[in-house]
């Protein structure tokens, strides 16, 4: 069994005019594609443009529904993630596809296992040699028969990679491969990645990060709202020309501002750490203001919320919610001073399927509005079908199952039953996340709404044009840390830069009487390699 | 999606009337087989058989909403009786006796609760291993034979009858209400549900997750007491293999009765006439004569019924309905 990736021939994937369409939302609208062996594109855009959608459609998760897709020039339909797979289409996802228990060489091996004949009894042997032969070939420095388990994050990928080059792949995709790699094993992998180029494989490579993306490709493929804007020769083009094809949009009407007076300073956060990921946040929020955190995947913005709610406990700085310090930071405790929290993952941790639309909203009011531990239903119901009409969910049916509602309405019923309770605070992770534009500014109304009657809000959120829109200011947080505070006016690449975490201009002033500036604009590396 | 919001809107009620139907027809068929089945007497009869394994199955509804299990229950019951058994030969008074067969019930049910909740072992093996416990306990202490109970106050609960129907029974109709009343009309039975239906989600509400869970198991601590004094009143002894396969009749209760061992659904009422069920299908074949490895078939096949319809309910709606809803689902994921 020859496991080398033909050498010879070139080969070429070409998609014209795609289309892919989910209820509510076009996730790609008439995209194109072109690579070929030997060479690295970058696949960019903000979170929401279409990446994920357009690898789904590589890897055949999912079929387009219109536009072609060709391999070597024939037209190729990819019903089935087998059928990429025995294209030679492999993708490498940030969560990797890996049994902790198996060895590395069973890993490569996983579902195509060398047999003695028709018999169920592994070649051992034989898939040893292989993976040995192989992983030498491409220089890495794993040890075949070490559990997945005992490796490092970075040592794992490279088996993704070995695996992938097992099954005879010439297209790798590679998703955001460098957001949990220390700068030492990144280096590795650009030395690994040259070397499969060298061999004929192509890359598809996604990444936010502007000095990965010039270093390693050669050409763009930039998303916008699910449309492709262009192809750019990075050779011929800036990052800031390219950060501005990437989010170049008028910031319109989804996002309706409300202006509101701001009052007293509702939560302030000094210093705040987790011992994790989350390294050092300072910030403030007042009544009637909406402060978003803005950042990279991965640089904290999350657990200052969880830390915020008491959801993870952080091991250093402080928390004061309207002036005062919680003996116990429990999310109860948080919640009974009138804190919200709306989680990042509505399956996860927002709704609960199983339960009508009148119990999900209910389920904290009923908390509060009991008699010795009894409930109403009839007083719930009553608070239900008020929030149904507020929130305009739809259908307005209390005793719907909430499992049968679409994203936006689900997420509008993990929103309702927070304001059931008429929260002073509320922690808003990725509020708008896999919800439809309609539904996206009817969350954005509500929330303007409660920053008007003095709420405060702080926000988590991805995507840029809703950052702008709604925030009053911008926390911008780089690998753990508070780096920037951007006013109201700050510009998508203003944003951007810091998020990246390179600060050439002048740093930016905090504003508020905030003390300390982060402005770690040199030694990065020291950082991410501790990270690692 | 008017016409889903129907179906969806009673999946107990549609089930209930499946099982209460389905629960008259044997039972008819069962009368037309043997005459005699269809008398007033023998309704008691089939009721005092199951009130031990429907007033347990109340409790394990509760458990199996809350994504749990216990398996300890049949042990529970045969060791919390033979302390009581043993604290009354002892001398001491009825009913100390009985807080005692009820407080070694709690006891198990605050071992099971505590293994689970802060050691964090599984269910289902923390169970397992107080099964085996309960179950060894009670021989040794009770050196492998029975103990004989004659106290009045507690042959009275498994014997006695009010207005000529069995005390058990009556205890067990009105732990129905009760059960029904905690898990439909309390803030606890919201935890419950919330709990079973998404961890996550009730963590992030505030819900107390392993305190809910915790009293879970607390529940059927104290429904295999309370069954215990009624199995030890009715044998007027303590027997130390007292409620053997308990577990399996309650959890078969539960499941005929719809409850998804995955949690986050389920009814009392539907276990309640899952219990009857079970109950006249097996009073029925033993009245007709039939050998009990015969039952155990058929009350497997039973199961493997109800959880096959259980399937085709969920299979049918996701099928028909399933586009919108799915593709809904997947625009979360394609972000």
């Amino acid at each position: 069994m020859s496991n080398t990736p033909s050498t010879g021939e070139a080969r070429t994937l070409k998609l014209t005019g795609v289309v892919k369409s989910f209820p509510g939302v076009r996730a790609l609208d008439d995209v194109d594609l072109d690579i070929s062996s030997g060479e690295v594109v970058a696949l960019v855009g903000e979170n929401g443009a279409g990446k994920s959608t357009l690898v789904k459609i590589l890897a055949g998760v999912y079929e387009p529904d219109d536009g072609s897709v060709e391999i070597d020039g024939r037209t190729t339909r990819l019903h089935h993630p087998d059928e990429a797979r025995a294209a030679g289409i492999s993708v490498i996802h940030q969560h990797f596809s890996l049994v902790p228990v198996l060895s590395v060489a069973e890993n490569m091996f996983l579902g195509r296992e060398p047999r003695f004949g028709m018999s169920g009894l592994l070649r051992r042997g034989a898939m040893r040699r292989e993976v040995t032969r192989l992983l030498d070939e491409l220089e890495l420095d794993v040890d075949a028969d070490a559990p997945v388990e005992s490796l490092t994050v970075g040592q794992r990928q490279m088996v993704e990679v070995g695996k992938a080059m097992l099954g005879q792949a010439w297209l790798i995709v590679m998703d955001e491969p460098t957001s949990a790699l220390s700068n030492r094993e990144r280096d590795q992998l650009y030395a690994l990645i040259e070397r499969l180029v060298e061999r004929g494989v192509a890359i598809l490579y996604i990444s936010h990060k502007m000095e990965e993306i010039f270093h390693l490709a050669s050409k763009a493929v930039v998303l916008r709202d699910g449309r492709h804007v262009g192809d750019v020769d990075l050779s011929a083009t800036t990052e800031a020309n390219l950060v501005e094809m990437m989010v170049g949009r008028q910031v319109g009407e989804v996002f309706p501002r409300t202006e509101a007076q701001a009052g007293e300073v509702v939560l302030r956060v000094d210093n705040l750490r987790d011992g994790g990921s989350l390294r050092d946040a300072s910030f403030s929020v007042r009544s009637g203001e909406i402060v978003v955190l803005s950042g990279l995947m991965g640089s904290g913005r999350s657990e200052v919320l969880e830390c915020v709610f008491g959801l993870s406990r952080f091991d250093g700085g402080r928390v004061e919610i309207a002036g005062e310090e919680l003996e116990s930071h429990s999310p109860q405790a948080v919640a009974a001073r009138g804190v919200a929290f709306i989680p990042e993952d509505r399956h996860e941790a927002g709704i609960v399927p199983t339960m009508s639309t009148q119990h999900n909203l209910g389920l904290i009011w009923t908390r509060r509005h009991n008699k010795g531990g009894i409930v109403s239903p009839r007083a719930e119901r009553t608070v239900a079908k008020s929030l149904i009409d507020r929130l305009n969910v739809r259908p307005p049916n209390p005793d719907s199952a909430v499992e049968s509602l679409s994203g936006g309405n689900q997420q509008k019923i993990v929103l309702g039953k927070w304001l059931a309770t008429d929260p002073k605070l509320l922690l808003l992770d990725e509020p708008t996340r896999g919800v439809d534009v309609g539904a996206k500014s009817e969350i954005h109304r509500l929330v303007g709404e409660l920053k008007t009657r003095g709420v405060a809000i702080l926000m988590v959120s991805s995507e840029l044009p809703e950052v702008l829109g709604v925030a009053d200011r911008i926390v911008v947080m780089h690998e753990g840390k508070s780096v920037a505070e951007l006013g109201r006016g700050a510009t998508e690449q203003e944003v951007m830069r810091h998020a990246l975490g390179g600060v050439e201009e002048s740093p930016v002033e905090r504003s508020g009487n905030g003390t300390r500036k982060n402005t770690d604009s040199g030694d990065n590396s020291e950082v991410s390699e501790d990270a690692g | 999606m008017a016409r889903l919001r129907d179906i969806r809107l009673g999946p107990n009620a549609a089930r209930q009337a499946i099982l209460l139907v389905t629960t008259c027809l044997i039972g008819l068929g069962f009368g037309l087989a043997s005459p005699g089945f269809l008398s007033f007497g023998n309704f008691l009869n089939i009721g005092l058989q199951t009130a031990v394994i429907s007033i347990i199955a109340f409790a394990m509804t509760c458990v199996i909403v809350a994504k749990g299990i216990d398996l300890s229950v049949g042990s529970t019951v045969a060791v919390a009786g033979v302390i009581g058994a043993l604290a009354l030969q002892a001398g001491w008074p009825p009913l100390l006796g009985l807080i005692v067969i009820l407080l070694v019930g709690l006891g198990i049910g605050v071992l099971n609760g505590l293994l689970v909740t802060v050691i964090g072992v599984s269910p289902f093996i923390a169970t397992l291993g107080t099964l085996a416990l309960g179950r060894g306990a009670s021989l040794s202490l009770s050196g492998a034979s029975s103990i004989d109970v004659g106290q009045p106050l507690i042959v009275w609960f498994g014997s006695a009858r009010v207005l000529g129907i069995p005390v058990s029974v009556i205890m067990s109709l009105l732990l129905l209400l009760c059960f029904w009343f905690l898990l439909n009309r309390t803030v606890f039975g919201r935890w419950v549900f919330a709990v079973g239906g998404n961890a996550g989600a009730a963590r992030a509400s505030t819900v107390p997750v392993r305190w809910t869970q915790f009293l879970t198991y607390l529940l059927t601590g104290i429904a295999a007491g309370v069954g215990s004094v009624i199995t030890v009143g009715r044998l007027g002894s303590a027997q130390p293999l007292a409620g053997e396969g308990l577990e399996f009749a309650a959890i078969t209760a539960v499941i005929v009765g719809g409850t998804k061992l995955s949690g986050g659904e389920g009814s009392i009422v539907s276990t309640f006439l899952g219990a009857a069920l079970v109950g006249v299908i097996t009073a029925g074949l033993s009245f007709l004569g039939v050998r009990q490895e015969i039952t155990y078939i058929i009350t497997g096949v039973l199961i493997l019924l109800a959880v096959l319809t259980n399937q085709l309910g969920a299979i049918r709606p996701a099928r028909w309905f399933g586009r919108s809803e799915s593709g809904k689902a997947r625009t979360g994921e394609a972000e």
